[in-house]
């Protein structure tokens, strides 16, 4: 029989009281290790962890919520084979930045909340005042912005020069 | 912009029908569908302050009408979210810091699963899979019901904003036996295969776009058919969802996902199903 949905429990029975079956905690990956891909869950377990008022003020973890919603976003986003993988930086509400920058470019995503986000680049083209949209469910925009942050790769620089 | 499956998308505010608690006049109607569980969920920003250790309160909330519980691990956080297509991976960087609870009725028919982010009401067959399937309306009338009783927990106890939803979910699964399609090949049953003579395994999957009425992506409905095997026999198992973030985070919205995500899976249901299976199943 195929295995039903992690959320459909047709199939089980429950006793009064059932015992946890497996630990919950922490699950591996199911694909074989990417490159920078550990990296950036070491650093969204570390951003999670951070005690309140970590910045010298009132500053507060960030949300789990978030946590996964901006994984979602660079799971979307990257090629994880990328020499660009971003940086990831708190903010004191809970939210977090998710950045990438290269040759004097930059693209910032502000992660407020699930599906509410401003993205902000900068480039020869739009200036140093840059370009800022906000998003929703729809990044396709930020992987164009990715694809021509990344045209410019180590090794077509090189090739260029 | 999205790919070429938008154009196809689904606009959801097309649906005028709103009010969950109603069925639309023009969806279509099946006497006997060959339903085996439906699944309605929400997930949701954890309340502040909330933890695992009062897991307990919230059963009591439930308790009266299901006193049975079993504890589960959790489901990780999910979201649709569309971009360039990108290689999928797997992945969990955190558990949730709180276990996944079954609060089941006395006779297993319905259950609540909650965990810290997530609350989700199932309908299901259980033993002999001869009991009756209560209707969506019944089922949108408990969950909504609870979540608001989930709500004013959260608001009385932690002093918490409102439930903030940031997920809707509704899964139709279906087990189509082949003692009860006796008769009829696969042609007669799914009206997307046209086989001259029927496959030894069939397997296929697809999806399609949820829009809001601004054409922007909200959500994507998910068709799943593979073949099973359980004590009755081998079945067809066609699992449909529809899956996305409500206009708002508001629980009413998040009905209205809900409501108009069931209206879309029955559609797509008759759709991909065939007429003569449509008779067996009594369709009206």
């Amino acid at each position: 029989m195929a295995s039903p949905s992690a959320f459909s429990p047709n199939g089980t029975t429950a006793t009064n009281v059932a015992k946890l079956t497996q630990p919950a905690r922490r699950v591996n990956l199911s694909d074989p290790p990417i490159i920078g891909w550990e990296a950036i869950k070491s650093r969204l377990e570390e951003l999670s962890k951070l005690e309140a008022g970590w910045d010298g003020y009132r500053g507060v973890p960030m949300r789990f919520e978030i946590g996964y919603f901006a994984a979602e976003i660079i799971k979307n986003l990257c090629d994880l084979s990328t020499p660009y993988m971003p940086q990831i930086i708190p903010g004191s509400n809970g939210d977090v930045q998710i950045e990438w920058h290269h040759s004097g470019k930059s693209i910032e995503l502000h992660v407020k909340a699930p599906y509410d986000v401003t993205a902000w680049r900068n480039n020869d083209a739009v200036g140093e005042d840059g370009e800022e949209i906000n998003l929703t469910t729809d990044f396709t925009a930020i992987s164009k912005w990715l694809n021509e942050f990344t045209g410019a790769t180590p090794a077509n620089e090189a090739a260029a020069a | 912009m999205l790919g070429k499956g938008s154009e196809k998308g689904i606009i959801f505010s097309t649906v005028t029908h709103k009010n969950p608690m109603t069925r639309p006049a023009n969806l279509p109607d099946f006497e006997k569908p060959p339903l085996n569980e439906v699944v309605l969920g929400v997930q949701f920003a954890p309340a502040p302050g909330y933890q695992q250790i009062y897991a307990g309160q919230v059963w009591e909330l439930f308790k009266k009408d299901f006193p049975l519980v079993q504890e589960q691990p959790a489901l990780p956080p999910s979201f649709e979210t569309f971009g360039l297509p990108r290689p999928q991976i797997g992945f969990d960087f955190i558990g949730a810091g709180h276990d996944r609870f079954w609060f089941l009725r006395e006779n297993q028919h319905e259950l609540i699963q909650f965990q810290l982010d997530k609350f989700l009401h199932n309908w299901r067959k259980v033993g002999d899979e001869k009991n009756e399937y209560p209707r969506f309306e019944h089922i949108i009338s408990k969950f909504s019901a609870e979540l608001k009783t989930l709500e004013t927990f959260f608001q009385k106890n932690f002093s918490a904003p409102p439930l903030s939803v940031n997920q809707c979910e509704v899964t139709y699964i279906n087990f189509i036996y082949e003692s009860d399609t006796a008769g009829l090949d696969l042609n007669d049953v799914f009206s997307f295969l046209n086989f001259e003579t029927s496959p030894d395994e069939v397997a296929c999957n697809f999806t399609r776009h949820i829009l809001n009425d601004k054409g922007e992506p909200r959500g994507r409905v998910r068709c799943t058919l593979n073949q099973a095997h359980s004590a009755k026999g081998p079945f067809y198992r066609l699992e449909i969802s529809t899956k996305g973030a409500p206009d708002s985070h508001s629980i009413t919205d998040a009905l209205s996902f809900v409501n108009q995500g069931r209206v879309k899976i029955v559609n797509l249901f008759k759709e991909i199903t065939a007429p003569p299976a449509h008779k067996l199943w009594s369709i009206k």
